[in-house]
């Protein structure tokens, strides 16, 4: 059984746009993922930092303060090894979900 | 959730605290600056900057939280690795754990017996006010006061709330046709209410009692005599026994802990001050000034300091030597602290630093021992250089590897220490015993200094350990992590390409 609750797609969300981007702070990702997605889905901030700094204690990405273009000090974030490897899998439990969910909703439309 | 996070925020609350601030701070700057650059006015955009991140403080509180979950879970994950590890390595983990053991078990074995002397206080209530007061003559003195002079300083000092005295006798005591000898006290009346001691049987002796000679003669058993003599019996109360042969009626029992004030001795009998004339000599100890027989204790009233007792004592010195010029002539008197005072006042300027010499003696053994094991870890550690490049290019920081390197070095220095105190256990029963002989007569004389474990040597010990236990981690971890990644993984070449496959992907 795949997981499938929010916080697994919000973590896909966000290694998916690290392995994208390679290097990239906090409101860098909400913006990147509200574009990516044309607009569709939004990151709340709320939820955002808790992900990146549980997934940085895990391993998955390695963070480091830098300066931005318009030399504001932020903290970027990157993908380790791990976080290649979560990444992966993330992926496979997202297609399947999306697969499960698309099975059920054609079962219910007949 | 809430006390993990307390108890690792012991640890690095503030910085964490900031660098979460700096991150957030820095997050709505840029949608602000983005903002104002999409067209609002300052205030609407820093409003909505702020309006995204809902509750800051709750905000914030989650982020803490999942690192410092994060923090324990990779403790736990240390710290089951480290005992996987030390189990692997049984040769290095024995040989590790009993050196540490010896340096740890000097350590602990050497405190307790300084604790015994110099720490642990006297079981009475509030010990730290307990002083002694040591009268001082030019030429040679055993810090004894006369009965009259005690006298004088009692009525003349407001800095105490009380001054008791007791002196030292070597005596016989028989009940029920057996004799043995005994080591006793004589006391003032007040010096059981003075001190605190509550009686475990019976009754003690009252303020004023026993302070004129030629009263009838009571004693009170101390708590080993009782037991070895009397078996314990409670109907020892009201009991007639001979003390160097004067009757003697027996009025109470002192508890199990209080061995009286004279070091290293465990008084077996106290006596009213009344036994100085009934026993000794002499009717001359309560009226000549230069029978100097009376050891001198005093009880500090609250917040009064040292300084100001010992200049209360010093006015009365001054005005007796003045009044009594041919028995109190240079006579001065000291106020020390009774835990300094052990075996005399004598030896309050010099004990702490023979304490301390001999701690560092100690301390230096188990430097050593930190030396050996650094060395062997140190060996280890390029043995293992391998693993800690693989778990480096796996995304381990430098930090969570020095982790991993000195829990285990913890975990180990932990095992050594408690090694370390069973083996400084047995070391101090078999001095223990040595002591005990030496100063245990064939009389069976009671010896008592309580050289037991007690929080404060169970916290030296465990100080140690953990002293021990990063000394000798850290540095074999600092040079391991030093070295270069890839070096360390081209030289072992085989597993090498497997690493390079898990490059980072490039953006597709």
């Amino acid at each position: 059984m795949a997981r499938n609750d929010l916080q697994g797609s919000l973590d896909l969300l966000i290694l998916k746009t690290l392995s994208q981007i390679g290097e990239l702070h906090g409101y860098g990702i909400v913006l990147h993922i509200q574009r990516a997605s044309d607009e569709l889905l939004s990151v709340e901030e709320g939820s955002l930092y808790p992900a990146l700094h549980r997934m940085e204690q895990s391993g998955w990405i390695r963070s480091e303060w830098k300066l931005t273009e318009t030399t504001r000090k932020a903290k970027y974030y990157r993908l380790t090894a791990v976080g290649q490897k979560e990444l992966r899998k993330a992926e496979q439990s997202f297609e399947q979900v999306v697969k499960g969910v698309r099975a059920v909703l054609r079962y219910a439309q007949g | 959730m809430s006390i993990l996070r307390r108890i690792t925020n012991l640890f690095h609350r503030s910085k964490l605290d900031q660098e979460i601030e700096a991150e957030l701070r820095s997050h709505i700057e840029m949608r602000r600056a983005d903002n104002i650059a999409a067209g609002m006015s300052t205030g609407e955009a820093r409003r909505d900057a702020l309006l995204r991140f809902g509750n800051r403080a709750v905000l914030k509180e989650l982020v803490t939280a999942a690192d410092a979950h994060m923090f324990l879970d990779s403790a736990w994950q240390d710290l089951c690795y480290g005992l996987r590890m030390l189990r692997k390595n049984p040769g290095v983990t024995s040989t590790v754990v009993l050196t540490l053991a010896l340096g740890i078990g000097v350590n602990t074995a050497m405190f307790s017996l300084l604790n015994g002397w110099l720490l642990r206080p006297l079981p009475v209530p509030s010990p730290e006010q307990i002083t002694v007061l040591a009268s001082e003559q030019k030429e040679g003195s055993n810090g004894n006061f006369s009965y009259s002079d005690f006298l004088d300083f009692q009525r003349g000092t407001h800095s105490f709330s009380s001054l008791f005295g007791y002196a030292i006798g070597i005596g016989g005591l028989s009940a029920d046709g057996d004799a043995r000898e005994i080591a006793y006290i004589s006391v003032t009346g007040n010096y059981f209410s003075a001190l605190g001691v509550k009686p475990a049987l019976g009754r003690l002796f009252l303020p004023g009692e026993g302070e004129k000679p030629g009263e009838g003669l009571l004693v009170v058993l101390g708590y080993s005599l009782w037991q070895n003599k009397f078996g314990g019996d409670p109907h020892v109360i009201g009991k007639s026994v001979r003390v160097d042969g004067k009757q003697a009626t027996v009025i109470g029992v002192t508890p199990r802990e209080f061995h009286g004030t004279v070091f290293l001795l465990d008084i077996d009998a106290f006596l009213p001050l009344s036994a100085l004339s009934l026993i000794g000599d002499s009717g001359s100890f309560w009226t000549v000034r230069d029978d100097r027989r009376l050891a001198v204790m005093g009880r500090l009233k609250q917040r009064t300091t040292l300084k100001q007792a010992q200049s209360s004592i010093d006015v009365i010195a001054d005005r007796l030597a003045t009044q009594y010029p041919e028995t109190n002539k240079g006579v001065q008197v000291r106020v020390v602290p009774e835990r300094f005072a052990r075996p005399g006042a004598f030896v309050a300027t010099f004990a702490p630093v023979i304490a301390s010499l001999f701690l560092v003696l100690a301390g230096l053994v188990l430097l050593l021992a930190c030396t050996n094991v650094a060395n062997i870890l140190l060996v280890r550690a390029t043995a293992r250089s391998r693993e800690i490049a693989i778990r480096s290019a796996l995304g381990a920081g430098r930090a969570r590897i020095i982790r991993q390197v000195v829990t285990e070095s913890l975990l180990m220095a932990l095992l050594g220490s408690v090694a370390g105190i069973l083996l400084g256990a047995a070391s101090l029963a078999v001095s223990g015993s040595l002591l005990h002989s030496v100063f245990t007569n064939r009389n069976n004389r009671g010896f008592s200094m309580d050289v037991s474990f007690d929080w404060r040597v169970f916290a030296y010990a465990t100080g140690t350990a953990i002293l021990a236990g990063i000394l000798v981690g850290l540095w074999p971890a600092l040079r391991a992590t030093r070295a270069d990644v890839n070096v360390e993984l081209q030289e072992g070449s085989r597993g090498l390409r497997l690493w390079e496959e898990s490059q980072p992907c490039e953006a597709p």
